[in-house]
């Protein structure tokens, strides 16, 4: 396990005349599972977004590992980022959404190779392998878009709403996931607007809101 | 499920070139059944300009062939040098297919059965006439009704030409007259000036004077039109890379992509995506042109066409990400297609605009392109490098909106 610390200091964001982010802080130690709770539009995906280096912030520093979020290419490399939105072709057949996605990444061909031979032997999604994106439930999608977050072995993992529309099954095995990942090291950030779910995954969550943030006990809600 | 995996990163570079083959062959794939259309409708369109060349192939003068072609009849009454030289004029024309010297019967006979399309006399005592400026009577024209369209084209030709004449019979045959109202010797006077006044008369018409500019168009017609075609084709790609970029723009989807590959990447899969096409509906015709013997400056052809091509991509790629609904993007880029075909030349010859509308049009990306092609086809094959550099021009400023506004920032 890595010792690695997210730092994110003064981090501020506007749209037009909303302040979305309003100078937040916060750090976060490898190995643990952080919780973002708030209305809609309180900023938490805004959040994610920047951390994910797929949106641009006005003010404030952020790292991990010793790597600025600045410095794009490192920094994508290390990170997982599981949208709100599927954001999967829904055309395609799960097992070649995986090939896509990790060439995507950059993989090889032997490391393409791999992660379909380990998608073969993953409860989360061996079993419709050839079904299209389309032909997927709801809870099956969500663990697609999860599984292609992982890809690439990121050392930190930004999910937003990872389980919206999932049925309880899916939810159970994508949270036995996460906290799998969390022992093994990974730096894990959670919005949700499910707090039940925040409460069972989550070593401590944060609450935005109107962009700024304040910190809610585990187990309150 | 990537913890197991061999830690091996690959280098950056390399990363990115799967990337972007991953992202090309996936757009590819997606959209391989319109391909394939568009394949087929490129060869089509290779078919006809394969037929095109063999039609031409034992002409003059390739590239320049007229369309239009008619037969005349000449009834010469005077049997002076008048009528053998125009009998001889009219023979060089190369869209007077035939020029036959008949009595005005006959002419009149082949009129009617469709034979001629114009029938010349030249009344008695017409060269001495000329002489002394007092023609009695005039030329006999007689126009065949059952080609109209010959018949109309031919009357406005003779129209422009008989201006000219009287215009130039006016100055230069003058001055012969006033010779011989000044007492000088008639006969001499008549004999040296006639033939410099004949001279000057034929340097001045030469043989197609109106051939390229009046109405005698159909041969430049069919080649503006397979010009025009191939350009659209060339910029249709771009329009398609548009309709990926609004698609993808501020998408979670999109996002996703700029995490896993970059900006780079994500911008040139549009752009490779798009050549590809282009290729599939422009290569087929261009080498086809090129076997058909009508155009010799294949790669500098193909060349030019690829500016073409990647002047609009790159504008596309810039207003793609402009923060506007994407139906009104699109819009735009439909009309900025539009205003381009028109000032370029495509729909409607460059030559025929307004003054002050040429000199604009000359500086958009789409009119070098026309110009070359056009001319490369016309004049059978050959091309000027500053056509070349000319279209290569563009690709300057667009790039540099592509690179300020087409980008995938964060």
């Amino acid at each position: 396990m890595n010792n690695d610390t997210l730092s994110v200091r003064g981090l501020s964001k506007a749209w037009a005349a909303q302040q979305a982010l309003d100078h937040i802080s916060f750090e976060q130690a490898s190995g643990s599972i952080l919780g973002f709770s708030g209305d809609n539009g309180a900023g938490k995906s805004t959040l994610l977004k920047i951390l994910a280096s797929v949106l641009g912030r006005d003010q404030g520093q952020v790292s991990f590992g010793g790597i600025s979020l600045d410095d794009h290419g490192p920094w994508r490399r290390m990170t997982g980022y599981v949208p709100q939105d599927l954001a999967l072709d829904e055309r395609l057949p799960v097992r070649d959404t995986l090939k896509f996605w990790a060439a995507a990444r950059g993989l090889s061909k032997t490391d393409q190779a791999y992660i379909l031979q380990a998608a073969a032997a993953d409860p989360l999604i061996s079993g419709f392998l050839d079904k299209t994106i389309r032909q997927c439930s709801g809870g099956m999608a969500r663990r697609v878009s999860l599984i292609v977050g992982l890809l690439g072995d990121p050392r930190l993992l930004l999910l937003d709403e990872p389980f919206a529309g999932a049925d309880q099954d899916s939810r159970e095995m994508m949270i036995g996931r996460l906290l799998q990942l969390r022992s093994r090291g990974c730096a894990i950030l959670v919005a949700s607007h499910e707090p039940e779910v925040l409460d069972r995954l989550c070593d401590r969550i944060l609450v935005l809101k109107d962009g700024k943030l304040t910190e809610a006990a585990v187990g309150s809600n | 499920m990537r913890e197991a995996m061999p830690s091996r990163a690959p280098a950056a570079f390399r990363a990115r070139t799967r990337c972007l083959a991953r992202l090309v062959r996936q757009e590819l794939l997606a959209s391989r059944t319109a391909l394939l259309a568009a394949l087929i409708l490129s060869l089509l369109l290779s078919a006809t300009g394969f037929a095109l060349g063999a039609r031409y192939e034992n002409e003059e003068t390739p590239g320049l062939i007229p369309d239009f072609t008619a037969a005349v009849s000449i009834v010469d009454e005077d049997q002076s040098l008048a009528g053998k030289l125009l009998v001889e004029y009219f023979e060089s024309i190369r869209y007077i297919t035939a020029v036959h010297k008949d009595t005005l019967p006959q002419a009149l006979e082949r009129l009617d059965s469709g034979q001629v399309a114009v029938v010349l006399r030249l009344p008695p005592d017409l060269f001495q006439e000329l002489r002394t400026g007092s023609t009695r009577e005039p030329l006999g024209l007689w126009l065949s009704p059952r080609m109209p369209v010959e018949s109309s084209l031919i009357k406005i030709m003779i129209g422009q030409y008989t201006s000219v004449f009287n215009f130039l019979y006016g100055h230069v045959f003058g001055y012969q007259k006033t010779y011989v109202a000044l007492g000088g010797d008639e006969d001499e006077s008549w004999g040296r000036t006639t033939n410099h006044a004949l001279n000057a008369l034929a340097m001045y018409f030469g043989r197609d004077r109106y051939l390229k500019t009046g109405e005698l168009l159909m041969t430049d017609i069919i080649f503006h039109v397979f010009a025009g075609i191939l350009i659209i084709f060339s910029l249709l790609p771009a329009m398609g890379v548009l309709a990926g970029t609004i698609r993808l723009a501020g998408t979670s989807y999109e996002d996703r992509l700029l995490l896993a590959c970059g900006p780079g990447p994500l911008l040139l899969y549009r752009l490779t995506g798009g050549l590809i096409w282009w290729a599939v509906l422009i290569l087929p015709p261009l080498i086809a042109l090129n076997l058909a013997g009508l155009l010799t400056a294949l790669i500098p052809m193909a060349a030019i066409l690829l500016a073409a091509y990647l002047t609009l991509a790159l504008l596309m790629l810039a207003l793609g990400r402009i923060r506007a609904h994407g139906v009104t993007l699109l819009q735009s880029g439909w009309l900025i297609f539009f205003v381009l075909l028109v000032l370029g030349g495509v729909l409607y010859p460059i030559g025929r605009f307004p003054d002050w509308l040429v000199k604009p049009a000359a500086f958009t990306p789409v009119y070098p392109a026309m110009q070359a092609l056009y001319q490369s086809l016309y004049q059978g094959g050959t091309m000027s490098g500053q056509a070349l550099l000319f279209a290569f021009l563009p690709l300057l400023p667009a790039g540099a909106l592509a690179v300020l506004l087409g980008r995938r920032r964060p």
